[in-house]
């Protein structure tokens, strides 16, 4: 603490008080520093501004005196400020500057008496009034930091200062190590000041350190920066934002692009272009230009650039103007920090759609376009970045299998759209082929079923473009494989069929990539045969899948197929009352389709609910040649215990004959799970008037309960003639291998 | 008139040998083997039944109308079945009988083949007759009920009997 003197004490009165009073009515009290000095400050007051005697300041603050008597000045220095003024004069020096005060410096019985705000401010002196209290208040510390922050956006970086008070502050820049150094004068710290961590291009590392009443803040930089200090009343408090920026200093242009340098790395940047005559402007925010420039580029697509310092409040901006030569795009990249501006003057001249399965744009330059597949709407969207859309119309129809329609439009200035709506989504891939840009659509596999047929499963494999493609079995395990060529596969555009049965399981996959083929692979429960059912070069390729023994051998075969009794001839009467006459006929026109199927022509004896004779159906057979004769009946007995499924012959069968009841009497017994009650030889009227093998299957007992009530049930009548048909298969099959 | 008498004693003596004859005849039995359904309706089981030798052929078919004794056998003519008539040619039994058998008749291969061959095999099994021929109401039928032809006599089928 410097050493008490009490002096007078002098006050002013700021509020009412016009005229100068030399004698005070009421004593002053100062305090300096938050100590007492005096409560009877000796004071004038001269046109409204209160005069308090030098010696006092000198005597209770760290301000060294010098008095120059020759040429009646008298000198302070306070803390490296130094301040000159003479007595009887209105002036200050500070520094360099001269100040006016409101009144003279004055000397009353020898004692200078000096102007207390003016000077108190030149020296950075708080100075405060109570006039109720009646008290003069002087203090050297002016506010204290409560907080820094660290501001970084877009726009500009920096620290901020919140201080209670407005305090005077210096700033000095250094090099070797790149620094900044901030005075702020007449500023504590807050003893709990909390210290944000920068994490910053410009700044490294900032200390902030209080050495008596003054704050001093070092902010170690990377390299040269601009800096600008922003000074805001918060309230009652004052916050001074530093913002630092990177400096541009340099401008050049390499022959292809132009390359703005700066201390720092640039960073955001705005772009606009401008008509009338074609230019690009661009902002580069947060930095600073060292000066003007105006650079001459003269080529295709630039004429020239110029950059400016377009604004530094409230934060800095560099603007780039430059002259474009016709519809020049520009695309900015930043390269080890350097802004490079890139002149891009792609035209997008055409699409060329005449192939299904290619679309060509046609470009002046290559430009890689983003592509967007959109799954809702099926569509691709091509971006062409920095590309002018020549193209006069807005939509290409086009109504082709897999193209609906293109649109393009120029999207935004730099970027031209093309929308290709497709009937579906396929993949692609794209192509330079000099500017033009191929993009195919490739074909793909975009459906694959497996329906379950009786005695079958059919594989459906959709492509969108006929393709050539190669099936063949493979052992260990047992498989199918489907080779699809010139075909993509998208796997997540695909849904598989559940395997079952005969089939364990489906793959697909894209078995290559170049050449492009996908393959289709059925992992199979035993060693199945397969039919190709479609041509060679297909969109829809169906294959068979048919167990060995279920494969056709029925090709050609005449089979007379004869539904027992009918129309006035009821049959046997069922259990509960069913008519063997319906139900054979159902079970016959069931065995007719499958053998149809099956590549056989059948002969129904009848298709209706009517009386055929008995020497009628046979005539029917022998008129006609066939090579089998198939009666399907139903038993029936007095008992209505008895139940299961025999099969009649003529007693004179030959070989052939006893083949055929016996293949289709065992296929009716495993179809259909019925007690075996053989294969019988009689002397059946349609039997023994017919010429070829001739079988009569009497399927179950209607006259049983339980045996009828299946009956009654079309998939047991299914199942029957399933068995039919697979006995009859495998007849003509046996017969095949033992001519062959 | 002694001539007259003993005439008439010989008629009388005649007569009475001829009623013994034919009462004796009346009360005497065969043993015939009558085919009847075995339990699976598979094959045909014989049933030894005594039967009245006077109209011994009608009494077989009556007694087969009626069905077996034993059982474990089964039914084979429909009940209702009347016999119309029976005679025998050249070794071949010529049976008639009522619409019923084909009327009531339950159907199926199997039933027809049971209803035939019970007739037939029963039949045929007799001394004196080879063949069987089905008439119904007095005429020839294609079939019984659908199957089995019946237009020519038939014979004795082993591949019933078990």
């Amino acid at each position: 603490m410097p050493k008490r003197i009490l002096v007078l004490v002098l006050m002013v009165l700021l509020i009412t008080s016009i005229s100068s009073r030399a004698e005070a009515d009421d004593d002053i009290r100062l305090m300096i520093n938050g100590d007492l000095i005096t409560d009877q400050l000796d004071y004038r007051i001269v046109d409204n501004s209160i005069l308090i005697p030098l010696d006092i300041l000198t005597d209770n603050l760290s301000i060294k005196m010098k008095w120059f008597t020759s040429i009646n000045t008298i000198q302070l220095d306070k803390e490296g400020r130094v301040i000159k003024f003479r007595v009887g004069d209105k002036h200050l020096q500070v520094d360099n500057k001269i100040i006016k005060m409101d009144t003279k410096v004055i000397s009353i019985n020898e004692r200078v008496m000096v102007p207390l705000k003016d000077l108190g401010s030149a020296l950075g002196l708080t100075i405060k009034s109570y006039p109720k209290q009646r008290i003069v208040k002087i203090s050297e510390v002016k506010g204290e930091i409560k907080d820094i922050d660290y501001p970084k956006t877009e726009d500009y970086e920096g620290l901020e200062f919140l201080i209670t008070e407005e305090v005077d502050y210096d700033v000095q820049l250094f090099s070797n190590p790149t620094r900044m150094v901030l005075d702020i004068k007449g500023a504590t710290i807050t003893s709990n000041l909390d210290k944000p961590k920068v994490d910053s291009n410009l700044i490294k590392d900032y200390h902030i350190s209080q050495l008596n009443n003054n704050t001093k803040v070092i902010i170690d930089l990377y390299d040269n920066i601009n800096y600008n200090i922003e000074k805001r009343k918060d309230g009652d408090e004052y916050k001074y934002l530093v913002k630092l920026s990177p400096i541009i200093d340099s401008v050049k242009y390499n022959g292809s692009k132009i390359i703005i340098g700066a201390t720092r790395p640039l960073h955001a940047t705005r772009v606009n272009y401008l008509s009338n005559p074609n230019r690009v402007v661009i902002d580069i925010k947060n930095a600073a230009l060292e000066k003007a420039t105006e650079l001459k580029i003269g080529d295709k697509s630039i004429n020239k650039v110029r950059l400016s310092q377009f604004q530094t409040e409230p934060y800095n901006i560099v603007r780039a103007v430059l002259d474009l030569e016709g519809e020049t795009r520009v695309k900015l990249e930043n390269n080890e920090g350097n802004l490079e501006i890139l002149p891009l003057s792609t035209q997008l001249l055409g699409i060329d759609y005449s192939s299904e399965e290619d679309l060509l744009f046609k470009l002046s330059n290559q430009v890689k376009p983003e592509v967007f597949p959109l799954t809702k709407g099926d569509r691709l969207v091509f971006d062409f970045p920095f590309t002018v859309n020549n193209i006069k119309e807005h939509s290409l129809k086009v109504d082709n299998k897999l193209i609906e329609e293109i649109r393009v439009s120029q999207f935004n200035k730099e970027k031209s759209r093309v929308v290709v709506d497709l009937t579906k989504l396929v993949p692609y891939e794209m192509k330079w082929k000099g500017n033009n840009l191929q993009v195919k659509l490739v074909n793909n596999l975009t459906g694959v079923t497996l329906e379950e047929k009786k005695l079958k499963q059919t594989l459906k494999l959709s492509l969108l473009k006929a393709r050539n493609y190669k099936v063949y079995k493979l052992v260990n395990p047992n498989r199918l494989v489907i080779d699809i060529f010139d075909t993509i596969v998208d796997l997540n555009q695909i849904e598989l069929p559940k395997a079952n049965g005969i089939i364990k399981n489906i793959r697909v996959s894209q078995y290559s990539r170049d050449p492009k083929q996908v393959r289709v692979a059925l992992e199979l429960a035993k060693n199945l045969d397969f039919e190709i059912k479609s041509e060679d070069t297909t969109d829809n390729i169906e294959i068979d899948i048919v167990e060995e023994r279920f494969r056709s051998y029925l090709k050609d075969k005449l089979i007379v197929v004869d539904a027992g009794h009918g129309g006035r001839d009821p049959g046997a009467i069922g259990y509960s009352g069913s008519r063997e006459k319906d139900l054979v006929l159902d079970i016959a026109m069931k065995l007719e389709n499958l053998l149809e199927n099956g590549g056989a022509k059948v002969i129904m004896t009848r298709r209706t609910d009517e009386y055929i004779e008995l020497t009628d159906r046979s005539k029917i057979a022998n008129d006609n040649n066939a090579d089998i004769f198939v009666s399907i009946h139903l038993n029936s007995h007095v008992d209505s215990e008895h139940n299961g499924t025999e099969t009649y012959i003529r007693p004179n069968y030959d070989q052939t004959n006893l083949l055929l009841a016996n293949l289709t009497q065992r296929a009716l017994i495993k179809g259909l799970g019925t007690c075996n009650r053989g294969v019988k030889s009689n002397n059946l009227k349609v039997l023994d008037t017919t010429n070829m093998p001739a079988i009569l299957n009497e399927i179950a007992f209607l006259s049983n309960k339980d045996e009828e009530s299946l009956l009654m049930n079309e998939e047991f009548r299914e199942k029957a003639a399933i068995a039919l048909y697979k006995g009859i298969n495998n007849y003509f099959r046996l017969l095949a291998e033992e001519g062959s | 008139m002694l001539k007259e008498k003993n005439l008439n004693l010989y008629i009388v003596v005649g007569l009475c040998i001829l009623v013994v004859f034919l009462l004796s005849n009346f009360f005497t039995t065969k043993e015939v083997k009558l085919y009847f359904s075995d339990e699976q309706a598979q094959y045909l089981t014989a049933e030894i039944r005594e039967v009245k030798t006077n109209d011994l052929y009608e009494n077989i078919v009556k007694e087969l109308i009626e069905g077996p004794k034993n059982e474990g056998l089964e039914v084979t003519i429909p009940a209702q079945t009347k016999l119309l008539g029976i005679e025998v040619k050249d070794r071949t039994a010529i049976v008639d009988f009522s619409k019923e058998i084909q009327t009531k008749h339950w159907g199926g291969s199997t039933g027809e083949t049971i209803t035939v061959y019970s007739i037939v095999n029963t039949l045929t099994a007799l001394d004196g007759i080879d063949r069987v021929q089905i008439l119904v109401e007095g005429t020839k039928v294609q079939t019984l009920v659908g199957h089995l032809e019946l237009e020519e006599p038939l014979t004795f089928n082993s591949n019933l009997i078990n």
